[in-house]
């Protein structure tokens, strides 16, 4: 126990000593770990969580509509659901009612937030599969709290954005205008994980969409065959979980995805284990001395590979707690950055299988990256203590090193495996990572070695670096290897990054136009029109609009006056306010003149096409696309709901919209600067990811450059010693050192912009992806940003090497 | 084994030596014989270059001879591998270097234990170093670290460490070549001190006529060939 605890204390304190180099090692296993567990706790939160599940998503084995879109199913043929329950054709079945709600506010606040979904249900089915289950209250059932019509259950992210609790009224936009809720319960979980929706139940809907809302049923049956046998002649539409076939078409989608984040997350880590293997050569390489003196005093080899293993594996240990901590942080806040979009409601689930297997895989990283310099050191000849004899590997040692690097790479892709569930990708990623970093090397290599071929430069310090790199062309390719995947991990970040940002862009309108919307209803539309007046709107545009159907499908009216058009939308004919405007696209369809039959409340409305409309999406926040434009005073006659679109400056649009949303409680208002906030909040998240990780991956080619750097200061100090003693100065002997690594930064550099122009191009060609491009200036600043790096990094080890006086360096050696 | 062996702490036959370079062989030792009495110093002296520190190598078992023989406590170590040599070290041998060659991250008292810790089994550690410690003079320096020892306390340490397995011969390389002359006859009297108390068989390799003169017997090397040998 004693010979453990000073052992221990020993193994503690030399790594104390070389704090620095330490750090270095622990940042490079971090780095690794790091990416390995966030990789695979993203993937397995994500990918292969509720989101992605076909029945969960649906709510049962398959959602049946009514036979035309947009309409809802009348309560007879709900009737024939509970029959065929009945007769064993289902086994279970739940009315849903998809309402179009897509707004809320409560009455304090006249800021509106985005719901993806109002759904009405009935509490005593629903849900088929998954759960529906509160934060608080606690012990309540659904059933209890959405007894009344104007109940509702909202998920928390929506409670907690909006600062939501219980007893709080929400207003939400229905077909009929504004409609006051009272929040009843908050929701932890949902069946289908989608957050910021709010649950009403049929009575609820029907006081948002009116009468008949029920638009879908769920439904899970014993016998697909024979249920779709009696359905599908009655003509409804049926979303049905995919066959095994279609799944396993996508699941394959979904597995590439899979393995390309566990692949990026297994080449991390190699990354981070070449980072390790040379620091740990410099590391190593300083306590020669020691060792020798070890086995002077008795310790065979077996002792002094249980003693460097035990430091390396603290090393390892404290790296791969940090990474797995960080890592599980990371993973933890892209979620969190996923969720405050409101859009997924996911619980976050570190699974202690990746934790466990984290730690472990840095303490084997850093022994297996290690084992080489490990070896090298405790083959050190005692004799080495009196005199610096050479000690080159005998034919044994050459075997056993090959078969301790197999068993470890055995034991490592075990590891590996474990945390990624299954030996097939565990094994093959690490031989798939490994043989890719072995043909990078010789692929470095090869290139190295022919720039090292090219004519000797005339500046003699150049000749050196030159004859100098010719003898480190092995660990010189290693460092190059590192930069090169750190450039290529920015270069490609940045590239997506603006494919993300040019989408965004193209997504987001200007703030120009209609920039500003009130939902309202008849008995708030003058107070609704005056607090505009009253705001200096330059434009004011009042809209009808009223539910109907046409030919069996549901379509939206929108009632206009003749001065209200020609803003947003252009008429190409002359409508005096008799008969009805038709979109453009459906003039294949109508001639002017034709006569339709509207059906509006179950009444029959007949009205001629007076002609034809087109509009500018950029012109207005709702842009009209597909409406049916009737006159307003006709409008009028079917409660209508009102929207107004108004006009402001953007520099005042925001405030505007707040003012008016609090003059305004019956009302929902909001803004375009509202919805492009919206649609930019999902890509801020993906810009962090990519950022951080690009990031990462620069750092440890950095790493990687300042470890080769800090082992040839080591190795060259008595050529340094030299260089001085004969006359060159602190300067030369920098610039002698630094261009070989200008030389490396440059290699790099270019190799990882090739690859990104390889990379944008096959997403270009192969995946259609058009907006995906690299820009030249960019490039450019990545390479000279390469070569920055490499200097930089270099300069940072190499200043104090330079600077030692030659006595110091002859003293130390002799 | 001869009679001449039993009798002697250590016996060195025809020894030869020689190291590559170039290519080639270069020789460093020519065939050198010579025995140590159980309880007796030997001083090894010669320029630079003659292959003292090749011969102390070899008699500490750091190095191998390419042939000729070492007896020690009654084996021939010349035939010892890698892993016997590193035990035979630990049980046999005690050594003491110019430049005290202790770890900087132990303490004084662990630098002393260390040795034993190479052991399969451990007992009293601690106390034992307490005691060497105290026998060289460093009661009260304990849990210091080197650096902040002298160069003679550190010199002490490194004896105690190498009296810490009861050797059967300590061997020192050039062990006040760091120091000054008053700490050095300091360290070389407490030499003759553990020497006369143990009975310890010690081996010096130095460059210093006056420290040469104190041993019971004196090799002179020049170019790997014993030049003189002196009682």
């Amino acid at each position: 126990m004693t010979r453990f605890v000073v052992l221990l204390r020993y193994a503690v304190r030399s790594l104390r000593r070389d704090a620095t180099r330490s750090f270095l090692a622990i940042l490079s296993i971090t780095v690794g770990v790091l990416s390995l567990v966030s990789m695979q706790l993203f993937s397995t939160n994500l990918l292969f969580g509720p989101l992605f599940d076909d029945r969960l998503q649906i709510g049962g084995d398959a959602q049946i509509k009514p036979v035309e879109f947009g309409q809802s199913f009348s309560p007879e043929e709900l009737a024939r659901f509970a029959q065929w329950q009945a007769e064993g054709l289902l086994s279970d079945y739940a009315p849903l009612s998809y309402t179009s709600a897509g707004f809320l506010r409560t009455p304090d606040n006249g800021r509106v937030s985005f719901v993806s979904g109002v759904r009405g249900i009935d509490p005593s089915r629903y849900p088929l599969l998954g759960n529906l289950r509160l934060r608080e209250p606690a012990q309540a059932t659904i059933a209890e709290l959405l007894a009344e019509p104007s109940a509702a259950l909202i998920t928390r992210e929506l409670a907690d954005e909006r600062g939501l609790g219980l007893g709080d009224t929400i207003v939400m936009n229905g077909s009929q205008g504004p409609t006051s809720f009272s929040v009843r319960g908050i929701l932890k979980e949902t069946p289908d994980h989608r957050g910021d929706g709010v649950y009403v139940n049929l009575a609820g809907a029907e006081r948002l969409m009116g009468p008949n809302p029920v638009n879908a049923v769920v439904v899970i049956w014993p016998d697909q065959a024979s249920a779709l046998q009696q359905i599908e002649p009655l003509g409804y539409q049926i979303d049905l979980v995919r066959t095994p076939e279609q799944r396993s078409e996508e699941s394959e989608t979904y597995r590439i995805l899979d393995v390309m984040f566990k692949g990026a997350g297994v080449m991390g880590l190699l990354v981070g284990g070449m980072s390790v293997a040379s620091t740990l050569q410099v590391m190593l390489q300083r306590r020669k001395q020691e060792v020798a003196i070890l086995k002077t005093l008795g310790f065979q080899r077996r002792d002094l590979l249980a003693l460097i293993c035990l430091e390396t594996g603290l090393l390892g240990l404290i790296g791969g707690l940090l990474g797995t901590a960080i890592g599980t942080w990371i993973t933890y806040m892209l979620f969190e950055l996923l969720m405050s979009g409101g859009m997924i409601m996911l619980t976050w689930s570190p699974h202690p299988q990746v934790l466990l297997g984290g730690v472990l895989v840095g303490v084997l990283t850093a022994i297996t990256f290690g084992i080489q310099a490990i070896l090298a050191l405790s083959n050190t000849r005692p004799i080495s203590i009196l005199r610096d004899l050479p000690s080159p590997p005998s034919k044994g040692d050459r075997i056993g090193q090959v078969g301790l690097y197999a068993l470890l790479m055995l034991v490592c892709a075990s590891v590996i495996s474990l945390i990624l569930g299954s030996w097939i990708d565990g094994i093959g990623l690490v031989l798939v990572g490994g043989l890719a970093l072995m043909l990078l090397r010789g692929l470095f290599w090869l290139v190295l070695w022919c720039c090292l071929r090219l004519p000797q430069p005339f500046s003699p310090i150049l000749r050196i670096a030159q004859s100098s790199l010719r003898k480190r062309i092995h660990s010189a390719s290693l460092a190059v290897i590192a930069l090169c995947v750190g450039t290529y991990a920015v270069s490609l970040a940045v590239s997506v990054i603006g494919d993300a940002q040019s989408t965004l862009a193209e997504s987001q309108r200007s703030n120009e136009g209609y920039n500003l919307l009130i939902f309202t209803d008849l008995a708030n539309e003058s107070a609704a029109y005056a607090a505009l007046q009253a705001q200096q709107s330059h434009e004011i545009i009042t809209i009808d609009a009223v539910s109907a159907t046409l030919q069996g499908s549901k379509v939206e009216l929108e009632g206009r006056a003749l001065v209200d058009l020609n803003h947003d939308i252009s008429v190409s004919t002359t409508w005096d306010e008799q008969g009805v405007l038709m979109p453009e696209q459906r003039a294949e369809e109508y001639q002017i003149g034709d006569w339709i039959e509207l059906v509006i409340d179950d009444q029959p409305l007949d009205l001629q096409v007076a002609g034809f409309y087109t509009s500018d999406p950029e012109q207005s926040i709702l842009p009209t696309s597909d409406a049916l434009i009737i006159p307003r005073q006709l409008a009028r006659q079917y409660d209508p709901q009102i929207r107004l679109l108004a006009m402001f400056d953007a520099a005042v649009l925001d405030a505007t919209t707040t003012q008016l949303g609090q003059s305004l409680p019956e009302a929902l208002v909001f803004s375009r600067a509202d919805l492009n906030a919206r649609s930019s909040s999902s890509y801020a998240a993906i810009h962090r990811f990519a950022i951080s990780l690009g990031g990462l991956a620069f750092l440890t080619g950095a790493v990687l450059i300042a470890n080769s750097a800090g082992l040839n200061a080591l190795q060259r100090r008595r050529e340094i010693g030299i260089l001085k003693a004969v006359g060159y100065g602190r300067r030369q002997v920098q610039v002698l050192l630094l261009s070989e690594y200008a030389l490396l930064g440059t290699i790099a550099g270019i190799f990882g912009v090739i690859g990104v122009v390889v990379t944008v191009f096959g997403l270009r060609t192969l995946m259609q992806i058009d907006t995906i491009t690299v820009q030249p200036a960019l490039l450019s600043v990545l390479l000279v940003g390469s070569i920055l790096i490499a200097v930089c990094s270099a300069a940072l080890v190499l200043w104090e090497s330079s600077r030692l006086r030659p006595l110091e360096i002859f003293r130390h050696e002799s | 084994m001869t009679q001449q062996t039993i009798n002697s702490a250590l016996m060195v036959r025809d020894i030869t030596r020689s190291l590559p370079l170039a290519g080639e062989q270069l020789p460093i030792l020519h065939g050198i014989s010579f025995a140590l009495k159980q309880g007796d110093s030997l001083a090894i002296t010669g320029p630079s270059g003659s292959g003292k520190s090749t011969l102390l190598g070899i008699l500490a078992g750091l190095d191998t001879p390419n042939s000729g023989e070492v007896w020690l406590a009654g084996q021939n170590i010349a035939r010892l591998n890698e892993n016997q040599l590193a035990s035979f070290r630990n049980r046999h041998i005690g050594m003491v270097f110019q430049s005290f060659n202790l770890i900087p991250t132990l303490t004084a008292l662990e630098n002393v234990e260390l040795p034993l810790f190479a052991q399969a089994k451990q007992r009293n550690t601690r106390q034992r170093a307490q005691e060497l410690l105290t026998l060289v003079g460093l009661a009260d320096r304990l849990h210091h670290l080197p650096s902040q020892l002298s160069g003679g306390q550190q010199q002490r340490v490194a004896i105690a460490r190498a009296l810490i397995n009861q050797p059967d011969l300590l061997i020192a390389d050039e062990p006040t070549g760091n120091l000054d002359s008053v700490t050095g006859n300091a360290i070389l009297a407490l030499f003759e001190r553990l020497q006369a108390e143990l009975n310890l068989s010690v081996i010096i390799a130095t460059h210093d006529p006056h420290v040469a003169r104190r041993a019971d017997q004196r090799l002179h090397i020049i170019d790997g060939r014993l030049a003189e040998v002196q009682q």
